[in-house]
């Protein structure tokens, strides 16, 4: 997965469509904001369809990642210091 | 047409639909004709097939790796007049809405495959601008489109 391959990612979804990894961030988590395509996160610019959400669970950061030839993932991450930036940058949803 | 000017992106999707090379091919064929500086990103296997469609270079002017592209458009390092997406699945879609939002002139999408009127659909939903056909092995339903659209974009901006 490029860039993200040198993060220590788990995988909440795998190989589905952006619409299905908006739904399940918005249905699953309790802290959410909207971001704009292209977002950076690490190395990782965030694509997608908008609304674009990323969840926040404590120190781990919940976002959707698109590949060419996989379909979109939801990956978390354990990122104090994105969730720092996300709170700061991002347009609260939830 | 002089397009000397003018800059345009070409985002190829996953190559497993045969028709995406030549498509990509003949895309940037058209765009250079008209004066247009054109760049093909994509990622490895993509951008190889059309490399070695090309192997002099005849057509394809410049490549670039697509996530780089990606990061780049994000940054404002890059920018382009019109930017071609080539779709064929959701990814596809997700591409052409961030192409969209990140440079300052045109982002159409090429809908091609099983799935281009379920596709479309989602471009039309999300206000995304897209010609489609249901061109899979043969590129022959599309192509009479691509000329219109380009033909469109280059009388625009002469």
């Amino acid at each position: 997965m490029g860039c993200v391959e040198q993060l220590n990612y788990e995988i909440l979804l795998s190989k589905v469509r952006f619409k299905e990894c908006s739904t399940f961030i918005s249905s699953n988590y309790d802290e959410y904001y909207q971001v704009q395509p292209g977002y950076r996160m690490m190395n990782v610019f965030i694509i997608g369809v908008p609304p674009i959400y990323v969840a926040v669970d404590g120190d781990n950061i919940i976002f959707p990642y698109t590949k060419p030839c996989h379909g979109t993932f939801v990956l978390t991450i354990s990122s104090p210091e994105e969730v720092k930036n996300i709170k700061t940058t991002g347009e609260l949803v939830k | 047409m002089n397009n000397e000017h003018k800059k345009a992106l070409l985002l190829l999707g996953c190559p497993e639909v045969p028709v995406q090379t030549s498509l990509a091919i003949y895309i940037s064929d058209l765009l250079v004709k008209s004066g247009t500086m054109v760049t093909i990103a994509g990622n490895n296997a993509a951008l190889g097939l059309v490399r070695t469609a090309d192997p002099a270079g005849h057509y394809i002017k410049d490549t670039a790796d697509l996530d780089a592209t990606i990061g780049a458009l994000a940054e404002k390092r890059v920018d382009a007049d019109i930017c071609y997406v080539l779709i064929h699945n959701d990814a596809g879609v997700s591409y052409l809405a961030t192409a969209a939002a990140l440079i300052s002139g045109e982002a159409v999408g090429i809908i091609f495959g099983n799935d281009a009127m379920t596709l479309a659909q989602l471009c039309d939903d999300a206000g995304l601008e897209h010609i489609r056909a249901r061109a899979v092995h043969n590129p022959k339903p599309i192509i009479s489109k691509v000329n219109m659209e380009v033909e469109r974009w280059v009388a625009s901006n002469s």
